[in-house]
């Protein structure tokens, strides 16, 4: 209430003098906040009250409108054309109840104009109402490291809220890669993946990042139910060309029937075509966790796309890191590689110790079918991980952009010890400054196996985002022996090598508030810088997926739009977290 | 004729869609695998056409066998170009489980040609699983129009595609596995042979020799003319060994003629003259590339510790003790001692993609570890047995002009399983005659092995050649089933071990075994996980009468049909008679 006070105190010293009308306004509202900041300069007379005073609420919603009058003899109130009952009083508190359309756009600004009117004068004033997004209620079960206690981190968007500009939308199973775009109207369009949906939401954000509304641009007719794991975002800033969203197509809901590979989408393109997906052959049929472009700093004339190839095999690790060359902005016509270590006695990926520097080479490939092509790999002696999963590349400078790292979430299987990890790693590729092609290194910088190693905490590391400075790394856990706790987030220092635990997922809490068992880890997922998109420096956006955390009447988190037999559907729900105050 | 109409009718729909597709695919006019793609784009329209047709609800029957004719004339072409598509659209119709990891569990119905045939022939078709199965198969329809790109390929694949084809053909098309209600498979073959032909045909210009595509040509006819036969009576013996194995030596000598090289080799060797022979398999495909399978030396080597007892804790067990040479290492125990399960035969072990009855382990060398630590097996340790390997000279000495690092936990169980690996001969009777090496199968024991391919539906698990789970023509995969063993020979009530589902705890999956191959079976005897058949007969009969789910046992999931197979005593007799000519020649 203080602005209220202060503004009225305001009114009343520079006007206590004068006849006429005096209008202020203030605004109450029970579900979103006003914006103090631009309340009206103090004015002389009662025609100087020009409000800028905006306000955003989510569509369907009723804003109160709420002004103070001054005025004599007051013969008419109005709001929108309205009548508003009055008294004689010389000072009075009038309110008007708007309603934001439902088929309101996102900011889209919707104008309250009150005019009063004595015997000889007449005063308008605007109230600008915005349409706006919406966060969520439900509470945040991140429990942050006391070294990061200053994060905020913002519950946006779960699968049992309700977008009330879509609200048929269901923020569907397991939620995973994302890209944000700043739009031209000042609102951000986020692409996101629905893993266990086999589907890909747009979720429209407001200038503040509260999700407005949700449809499903990809549809799991489209993918003929192959999961879309991670997904990576090209853009003009980044790449030189754009925008496109590669979505990584992986396991399928049958099994050994899929549709793996690199999915290529409009971020903008219209829902009409969900049903019509885009895969990119040239970019090979492996089983594809995420495929993401470096940035266009690195190779001056060449666009070059890491694919991770999540080979889950229970005796020879074939996870590979595949690698796209093609020219600027050439996402078909491009050759295709996968990266081989070359240093003496590396058989396996676990030859590798934490923190030694490999030698590493790229060789071509031909064949481009999911059995062809891993057969090739092996025979050309193509390094096999265990189960590589996201990957991402370092900011900030040519050469930055030239350094590659990627998580490798592991598998425990008595066949793969001694070949493929087991808790998980984390590896660094930097590539040849010349041609992508050309000689590489690579070194496993966080080996989860390692006995008193800095990442002996690691519990199935799978999700990864680097900035210039630091990695931020996810796990999703897969139950290996003698690790405990729920997942995790770390961030590794790339220039001091240091790894802090940021969060832990406080399952003890959501259970019991009702989100799900604690026996069912969740995982972290789909962390990506939007710093630079929105201009606000250190924020990002975090994804939990709840697994075992489902509808209590039975039903499913799932949206028709994406699986159209919701029955069969998986039924558990995500979270989208806004994070901010974590360095870059 | 009623086809030929049907591709006009989507002729316009077909043109307008190649024409939006140009863009996509690179110019190839002079490229043969333009006009297959062409085709093939053709048909996959149709089927679009007559998914749409099914969601609308309209002429269940009709449309479906549109599109399954449709399905059958692409089916060489898709499977190679979209293997787990094809795959995906052929599933059969029951519940589909992938256990990933403890915490990765993926359970799903399967939508597919097979799920529409049965619920479309079924008395009352429910159209929401008939509109699921539609939708999903018009999406597929949309995605590969869409996607699928012919420009990487070469002639090799083309070879691949064609030979694949062929093989799909022997050890599964023929048997019924995809037309489980209208037992349709050998007229539908036909569509499958006409599809080869036009292929051959695309492709005429790289012979050289022309009469080898008349040969081709020729040969195609006369098989076509073959599958002129009902689906009960068809005699596959002899279209295996007068048409399939004629097949593959025609496109050996297109090789030549064609003067393709391979620069890969997938799960079958490139070169082979029948499917029956060890030389058909790629052992890297069935082990891992630095396994060194067929080194003579390291097989003598892991036959040695296979036999060797002082490896284990007590000094009284070897692999041999459960894995008696003579009963085709099986111990011919009910179960083997101190065991939960009965000893299966290791030959033919190595051409399996999962070990031990649960499909527990990826690999011999991976299964071996369990048996090693396991408390009533060896109950010791890698760590140990290396240590007793190493500690022996003749041993150390081996593995040290063997492998490059000498005795190691891994090499000791590399040959071991090297040795396992070499227990594939391929030489009984039934091999040497369908091979062509000799003329000496009884007549009955013919009809047992097309009883076995067809009305028995036996070969629709026990896939041809090998026989055991492992799914031509990828053999990628070793599946397991649940057929309901019962505990006691007298049939009471299902046994009580719940098989695979000890691995994940997934219920689905409860009472699954890995199906193995029935090839020496005569000298495998008890039978099943638990051992409680004595004889072939009493397998015979209780296949014959529906499994557990048959015989009364609650099994809602087994995946065997739950009613009788119908065969009489005879035709029982005959397929025992034909499963004893699988024993393998001693050497």
């Amino acid at each position: 209430m203080w602005g209220i006070t202060k503004l009225y105190y305001t009114i009343l010293m520079k006007n206590i003098l004068k006849f006429g009308l005096i209008v202020a306004v203030i605004i109450f509202s029970t579900i979103a906040c006003n914006d103090e900041s631009d309340a009206p300069e103090p004015i002389d007379t009662f025609s100087a009250i020009s409000g800028t005073a905006s306000y955003s609420a989510p569509v369907s919603t009723t804003v109160t409108v709420t002004v103070d009058v001054r005025a004599r003899g007051l013969t008419a109130l109005t709001a929108n054309g309205d009548a508003i009952s009055f008294t004689e009083a010389l000072e009075q508190t009038v309110s008007y109840d708007f309603t934001i359309p439902q088929a309101a756009s996102v900011g889209q600004e919707f104008t309250v104009k009150f005019v009063a009117t004595t015997a000889d004068q007449t005063d308008e004033f605007d109230v600008i109402v915005k349409a706006g997004g919406q966060t969520s209620n439900v509470p945040v079960f991140l429990q942050l490291s006391p070294e990061f206690s200053d994060v905020k981190i913002t519950n946006l968007l779960t699968s049992q809220d309700v977008l009330n500009a879509s609200p048929d939308f269901v923020y569907g199973s397991m939620a995973d890669g994302a890209g944000l775009l700043a739009n031209t109207d000042g609102s951000f369009t986020l692409i996101n993946n629905i893993e266990a949906d086999f589907s890909v939401a747009r979720i429209m954000l407001d200038e503040n990042l509260k999700p407005f509304s949700g449809e499903y641009i990809l549809n799991s007719i489209a993918t003929g139910g192959t999961a879309q794991c991670s997904g990576s975002l090209i853009s003009m800033e980044e790449h030189g060309f754009g925008p496109l969203y590669l979505s990584g197509g992986e396991w399928t809901r049958t099994p050994d029937t899929y549709a793996p590979g690199v999915y290529r989408l409009d971020p903008y393109g219209s829902i009409a075509n969900a049903s019509t997906p885009d895969r990119i052959t040239a970019m090979g049929e492996w089983i594809t966790e995420n495929a993401v472009a470096i940035g266009q700093n690195a190779y001056s004339d060449k666009t070059v796309v890491f694919i991770g190839d999540d080979n889950s095999n229970n005796s020879v690790p074939q996870g590979q890191l595949g690698m796209y060359v093609g020219n600027k902005g050439d996402l078909d016509g491009g050759k295709l590689y996968g990266l081989k270590v070359t240093s003496a006695d590396i058989d396996w990926e676990v030859d590798m110790v934490e923190g030694t520097e490999y030698t590493a080479e790229f060789v071509e490939l031909t064949e481009r079918d999911l059995s062809p092509l891993n057969t090739e790999c092996l025979d050309k002696g193509v390094m096999g991980f265990s189960r590589l999963e996201d990957i991402d590349w370092r900011r900030g400078s040519a050469a930055n952009e030239r350094e590659i790292y990627f998580a490798v979430t592991g598998r425990e299987r008595e066949a793969l010890a001694g070949r493929g990890t087991f808790a998980g790693r984390i590896y660094r590729v930097v590539l040849n400054e010349n041609d992508p092609t050309g000689t590489a290194k690579i070194t496993c910088i966080l080996d989860g196996d390692k006995v008193g190693g800095i990442a002996e905490g690691f519990h199935s590391p799978d999700n990864i985002l680097v900035t210039e400075n630091y990695a931020y790394i996810q796990e999703d856990p897969n139950g290996i022996t003698g690790k405990t706790g729920f997942a995790k987030l770390y961030q590794y220092n790339l220039n001091t090598g240091e790894l802090k635990t940021v969060l832990e997922c406080d399952q003890t809490s959501a259970a019991a508030a009702g989100f799900g068992p604690d026996s069912r880890t969740w995982e972290l997922t789909g962390m990506i810088d939007v710093s630079d998109v929105t201009g606000k420096d250190n924020t990002f956006i975090l994804i939990t997926q709840n697994h075992g955390w489902e509808p209590e009447d039975g039903s499913a988190f799932t949206d028709p739009t994406a699986v159209s037999d919701v029955a069969n559907s998986r039924k558990e729900g995500s979270m989208l977290f806004l994070v901010e105050g974590l360095a870059r | 004729m009623r086809l030929i109409n049907t591709y006009k009718a989507y002729l316009l729909i077909s043109l307008v869609f190649l024409f939006q597709c140009t863009s996509k695919e690179a110019k190839q006019d002079d490229n043969p695998f333009s006009s297959l793609r062409g085709n093939y784009m053709e048909k996959l329209s149709g089927i679009e056409k007559c998914m749409d047709e099914l969601i609308e609800g309209n002429a269940y029957r009709k449309n479906l066998s549109t599109a399954r004719r449709l399905f059958k004339e692409v089916e060489v072409v898709m499977a190679f170009t979209e293997a787990s598509d094809y795959k995906s659209l052929n599933k059969p119709n029951i519940l589909i489980v992938k256990e990933e990891d403890q915490t990765d569990i993926k359970i799903a119905d399967p939508l597919s040609f097979q799920v529409l045939e049965e619920e479309i022939y079924a008395e009352n078709p429910d159209s929401s699983v008939v509109r699921n199965s539609a939708e999903f198969i018009k999406g597929r329809m949309q995605f590969l129009m869409r996607n699928t790109s012919f420009s990487h390929y070469k002639k090799y694949h083309f070879l691949w595609m064609i030979r694949k084809g062929i093989i799909r053909v022997a050890t599964t098309g023929i048997t019924g596995f995809d037309s489980p209600v209208l037992a349709n498979s050998v007229n539908e073959t036909k569509l499958v042979y006409n599809s080869i032909d036009e292929m051959m045909s695309l492709f005429s210009m790289h012979f050289k020799n022309e009469e080898l595509l008349q040969e081709w040509q020729a040969e195609i006819q006369a098989t076509i003319k073959d599958l002129d036969g009902d689906f009960g009576t068809f005699d596959r013996y002899a279209f295996i060994k007068n048409h399939t194995n004629k097949q593959i030596d025609l496109w050996n000598l297109t090789v030549d003629d064609w003067q393709v090289e391979f620069p890969l080799t997938l799960s079958l060797n490139n070169h082979f003259i029948s499917l029956f022979s060890a030389e058909a398999f790629n052992p890297v495909h069935f082990s891992d590339r630095r396994a060194d399978v067929g080194n003579q030396s390291k097989i003598v080597l892991g036959r040695k510790l296979f036999n060797d007892q002082s490896l284990s804790k007590d000094g009284e067990m070897s692999c041999a003790t459960c894995h008696d040479k003579a009963k085709a290492f099986t111990d011919g125990l009910k179960l083997s001692k101190g065991q939960l399960r009965n000893s299966p035969t290791l030959t033919y072990a190595g051409l399996q993609k999962a070990f031990f009855y649960d499909n527990r382990a990826g690999s011999l060398e991976g299964q071996i570890v369990s048996v090693i630590n396991s408390e009533t097996e060896f109950h010791t340790s890698v760590e140990e047995i290396t240590k007793k390997v190493g500690g022996n000279g003749e041993y150390s000495s081996a593995f040290d002009s063997l492998y490059k690092d000498g005795v190691t936990d891994h090499n000791t169980r590399n040959a071991i399983a090297n040795y396992i690996r070499s227990l594939a001969p391929f030489n009984s009777k039934f091999d040497r005659n369908i091979r062509g090496e000799e003329e000496t199968l009884t007549s009955l024991e013919v009809q047992g092995f097309n009883i076995f391919m067809g009305k028995g539906s036996c070969a629709t698990c026990h896939f041809p050649p090998v026989f055991n789970g492992t799914v031509p023509p990828e053999f990628a995969d070793t599946e397991m089933e649940l057929i309901g063993t019962p505990e006691t020979s007298d049939n009471q009530k299902v046994d009580d071990d719940p098989g695979r589902f000890n691995i994940f705890k997934t219920e689905e999956r409860k009472f699954f075994f890995k199906t193995p191959t029935v090839r020496n079976v005569s000298l495998t005897a008890p039978y099943m996980h638990n051992g409680v058949y004595e004889s072939l007969d009493q397998v015979m009969d209780f296949y014959n009468n529906g499994g557990g789910a048959g015989m009364g046992f609650d099994l809602p999931l087994q995946t065997l049909p739950f009613d009788s197979l119908g065969l009489t005593s005879d035709e029982q007799k005959a397929v025992i008679a034909f499963m004893e000519t699988l024993t393998d020649q001693s050497e």
